[in-house]
C-alpha cells in the first residue's frame, strides 16, 4: 500500500531553536496518528510545519511520494482543521464547503451533498454560518476540508471546544469519514481517552523529544 | 510599494523641498516655546474632554440594535467632517456672547470635533468585542462597572490609545479653530509657522517651529502606535449589535444626549442661515446659485460645491487605495510594518504646512501641476490616509489569520487566502474609511487655502472668502452653505455606515 504522508527526519522549531525531532513517520491511507503530550512541547509547531506556514529547521515531507517540503500551502493537498471552526462569514455553509472544490474549478453540486449526507448537516446548506451550533460549525469545517479529498488532514484540537457527548460523537463519525475517504491524519489533542478512541498509534512528544 | 511611492511623492518631495527652500535654523524662540507650553495642555485637556465623552457614546452607539442607532452614529461624525470655519462659525452662533474667547472655548470646540475620532475608532473595535468577556467577569462575581474595567477596558486599550493620539495630534497642530475661537493663551505651533512665514517673514524662524511640531507628533505618534500593536488581539466577530433589554432604555437616551449635543452648534447654524435683520429669511439660500452671492463674481457658492464633490471623490478612492494598502502591510512582517507607520507621518505635517511644501514643490517647472486640479485632491487624500490607516489596521488585526491558512490548505493562492481571511473586514472598513477620507475632503480648509485655483475654490474656501467681507448678506450666505456642507457629509456618513453594516 502507498504511504498518503511522510515525514523524514523532520527537525522543527522556530527562529533557529529546536523545539522537537527528527521525527520520521509514514501513515497509509485512512491512518489516523495521535499527537498527545504536555503544552509548549511543539504539537502545533509540527502541524504548521507540516501545514507549510512554518519552515522545519531540517527534514523533508512527502504527500504521496512527492516531496511537498519547499512547496507553499495551497500546493501541498494538506487540509487543516482547527480548534476554532473559522469559517468563512460572508459565505453560506454550502459556500464555505464547496470553497475548495471551486478553486479547482468542480462546481458539481455531488461532492457537497455527499458531505452535507455523511456529517449529517442536510438542510443546512444555504444557512447563514453564524446561525450554527459549535457543533455544527465544526462538522461543516471539516467537510470544507475533506472536500477537495486531500492527500492528509491536520487535526489540531478540533473538539477541545466542544462537550464531551458531542465530541465523542463527532470523534467516531470523523474517524469513520478519515478511513472511509482514504485520508491520512495528524490528530493533535492534550486528551489521551480521545487519541486512544481515534488512533491507530500514538506519537507521544515529550519536552527533550 | 503603492503607499510607498505616493508617500514619496507627495510628502517627502514637498516637505524636503520646503526646508531646503527655508535653510537651516534651529534656534528656538522663548515666544515659541511659551506657545509650546501652552498649545501641550491645551492639546491633553482637549484630548481628555473628547475621551470622556466619546467612550460612552462609543459603546451605545457600537454595540446595541435599535432605531435610530445609526443616524446617531452619523450624527456623532458630522462635527469631524465639518471644517474648522464651519465650526468656529457655528459655535459662534450657539454660544453668542455668553462665552468668551479664550482656552475653555477652544477646548469644547476641539473636544467637538474630535467626538468622532473616538467614536469611530473605539466603536469599531467595540463592535468586534462579545460581550460574553463581560459576562464571564460578571459570572465570576465582578460588579457592571469593575468587569468594564478589568475585562472590557484592556480589550478596548488598543483603539483607546490609537485615538488619543489622534486627537492630541489634531488639537495640538490646530489652525481654523486656535485663531477663530480662542485668544493669546491658546496659539498653536502652526499658527505660529503662518505669522512667522506670512507675517514676518521668517522662513528660517518657520522651520524651526514646524520642526519642533513635528517632533513632538511623531513621538506621540510613535509611542501611540507601539502601545496599540502591543493591545490583545481578539478573534474575528462579525459586528453583531445586541438587542435591548427592555431596562436599557437609557442606551438610546444617551445616543440621543449625544446626538442633541452635536446638532446644537448646527442648530446656531441653521438659525443664522435663515435669519436676517428684519426676521425670518430664507434670501440667503435663494441666492446660494447666484453668482451674486459669491465673492469675487467669479463662480456661484454652488459651482464651489461641485468642485468640492469632485475633489472628495478622487481623495477616497486615492487615500482608501493608499491607507488600505499601509493597513495590510502592517499586517504582515515587520519590515512591511514600517510602512504603516510612514503612512501615519501626514498626521504629523499640518495641512497648511503640507500645502505650503506641496504647492513650493508642484507649482513650478518642472513639476507644475496646477493646471491640472490634482493638487488639491492628492494633498487631501495624504490628510486622510492615516485616518484610513486607524480605522483599518485595528479592525484586520482583530480578524484571524488562521482564516487564510485555511483557505490555503484547500488550494488558495496566497492574494486569494488574504482575502478569505481578511476581504470581508476590508470590505467593510475600506466603505467606511473612504467615506471618512471624502468627508475629510469636503471640509478640509488649511491646504485648500494655498492649492485650490483662485476660480474654483472648494467649500470651506468659498465661505471663509463670505465671512472676510462685511454685512448681513455675506454671513447668511457663509451659513446656509455651511450647513448644506454638513448636510451633505451627515448623508455620506449615514450611507456609508448603512453599506458597511449590510455587506
Amino acid at each position: 500500500m502507498t504511504t498518503r504522508l511522510e515525514v523524514r527526519d523532520l527537525v522543527i522549531g522556530h527562529h533557529g531553536e529546536r523545539y522537537a525531532g527528527p521525527l520520521s513517520f509514514a501513515l497509509e491511507p485512512g491512518e489516523i496518528l495521535a499527537v498527545v503530550g504536555p503544552s509548549g512541547v511543539g504539537k502545533t509547531t509540527l502541524l504548521s510545519t507540516i501545514l507549510g506556514s512554518v519552515a522545519p529547521l531540517s527534514g523533508h515531507v512527502f504527500v504521496d511520494g512527492t516531496d511537498v517540503t519547499s512547496e507553499p500551502i495551497h500546493h501541498r493537498g494538506i487540509g487543516i482543521v482547527f480548534q476554532e471552526p473559522l469559517l468563512f462569514p460572508h459565505l453560506d455553509v454550502g459556500r464555505n464547503i464547496a470553497y475548495g472544490l471551486r478553486l479547482r474549478g468542480d462546481r458539481d453540486p455531488a461532492r457537497v451533498s455527499e458531505l452535507l449526507d455523511w456529517l449529517e448537516l442536510q438542510g443546512l446548506e444555504s444557512r447563514k454560518v453564524d446561525s450554527l451550533s459549535g457543533g455544527q460549525a465544526q462538522r461543516v469545517a471539516l467537510a470544507r476540508a475533506l472536500a477537495p479529498r486531500p492527500g492528509a488532514l491536520l487535526l489540531d484540537e478540533p473538539f477541545s471546544a466542544l462537550d464531551t457527548d458531542l465530541r465523542d460523537r463527532l470523534a467516531v463519525d470523523v474517524a469513520t469519514m478519515l478511513r472511509r475517504e482514504s485520508v491520512a491524519a495528524i490528530h493533535v489533542t492534550h486528551d489521551r481517552d480521545e487519541a486512544a478512541a481515534m488512533a491507530d498509534r500514538v506519537l507521544s512528544l515529550a519536552p527533550d523529544a | 510599494m503603492v503607499p510607498t511611492a505616493f508617500l514619496v511623492a507627495f510628502l517627502v518631495f514637498p516637505i524636503g523641498t520646503l526646508i531646503i527652500r527655508v535653510g537651516p535654523g534651529l534656534h528656538v524662540a522663548p515666544a515659541t516655546a511659551r506657545i509650546f507650553a501652552l498649545s501641550l495642555a491645551q492639546a491633553t485637556a482637549s484630548t481628555l474632554l473628547a475621551l470622556a465623552v466619546g467612550v460612552p457614546l462609543a459603546a451605545v452607539v457600537s454595540r446595541y440594535a435599535y432605531r435610530g442607532r445609526a443616524l446617531a452614529q452619523a450624527l456623532l461624525t458630522v462635527p469631524f467632517v465639518m471644517p474648522t470655519v464651519v465650526v468656529a462659525l457655528a459655535f459662534r452662533a450657539m454660544v453668542g456672547t455668553s462665552m468668551p474667547q479664550g482656552m475653555a472655548l477652544v477646548v469644547l470646540a476641539h473636544a467637538y470635533v474630535n467626538l468622532a475620532v473616538v467614536v469611530r475608532v473605539v466603536g469599531a473595535t467595540w463592535a468586534q468585542l462579545p460581550d460574553s468577556f463581560e459576562k464571564v467577569a460578571r459570572s465570576l462575581g465582578a460588579s457592571t462597572w469593575r468587569a468594564f474595567v478589568t475585562v472590557t477596558l484592556p480589550s478596548l486599550r488598543g483603539a483607546l490609545i490609537a485615538s488619543a493620539a489622534i486627537v492630541f495630534t489634531f488639537s495640538f497642530t490646530s489652525l481654523g479653530i486656535a485663531l477663530l475661537l480662542g485668544d493669546s493663551s491658546t496659539r498653536t505651533l502652526e499658527s505660529q509657522v503662518l505669522r512667522q512665514a506670512g507675517t514676518l517673514l521668517d522662513f528660517s524662524g518657520a522651520a524651526t517651529t514646524a520642526l519642533l511640531q513635528l517632533l513632538v507628533v511623531v513621538a506621540v505618534l510613535a509611542a501611540g502606535g507601539m502601545l496599540s500593536a502591543r493591545a490583545p488581539r481578539r478573534p474575528l466577530r462579525p459586528p453583531a449589535l445586541r438587542a435591548l433589554l427592555p431596562r436599557e432604555w437609557w442606551i438610546p437616551a444617551i445616543a440621543a444626549l449625544g446626538g442633541a449635543l452635536v446638532l446644537a452648534p448646527v442648530a446656531g447654524l441653521a438659525s443664522a442661515s435663515l435669519h436676517s435683520s428684519y426676521g425670518w429669511t430664507t434670501q440667503w439660500w435663494l441666492s446660494l446659485g447666484s453668482i451674486d452671492a459669491g465673492t469675487d463674481r467669479i463662480g456661484s457658492p454652488v459651482s464651489a460645491l461641485v468642485t468640492s464633490l469632485g475633489y472628495a471623490g478622487l481623495t477616497a478612492v486615492v487615500a482608501g487605495l493608499v491607507g488600505g494598502c499601509a493597513a495590510v502591510a502592517a499586517l504582515t512582517q515587520a519590515r512591511t510594518r514600517i510602512v504603516a507607520l510612514i503612512a501615519l507621518a501626514p498626521l504629523g505635517v499640518s495641512a497648511a504646512t503640507l500645502g505650503l511644501g506641496v504647492l513650493l514643490a508642484f507649482g513650478r517647472p518642472p513639476f507644475d501641476l496646477r493646471g491640472t486640479g490634482l493638487l488639491v485632491p492628492m494633498t487631501h487624500a495624504l490628510v486622510a490616509v492615516p485616518l484610513v490607516v486607524a480605522v483599518a489596521a485595528p479592525a484586520l488585526r482583530a480578524a484571524d489569520p488562521r482564516r487564510a491558512l485555511v483557505a490555503a490548505s484547500l488550494g488558495a493562492a496566497p492574494t486569494r487566502a488574504f482575502l478569505a481571511a481578511y476581504g470581508p473586514v476590508l470590505r467593510v472598513v475600506s466603505l467606511s474609511a473612504a467615506g471618512l477620507a471624502a468627508a475629510v475632503s469636503l471640509g478640509e480648509f488649511g491646504a485648500a487655502s494655498f492649492l485650490a485655483r483662485a476660480g474654483s475654490p472648494t467649500v470651506p474656501l468659498q465661505i471663509a472668502r463670505l465671512l472676510s467681507r462685511p454685512g448681513e448678506q455675506a454671513y447668511g450666505v457663509a451659513a446656509s452653505l455651511a450647513l448644506l456642507l454638513v448636510v451633505l457629509t451627515l448623508s455620506l456618513t449615514l450611507i456609508v455606515d448603512r453599506a458597511g453594516r449590510t455587506t
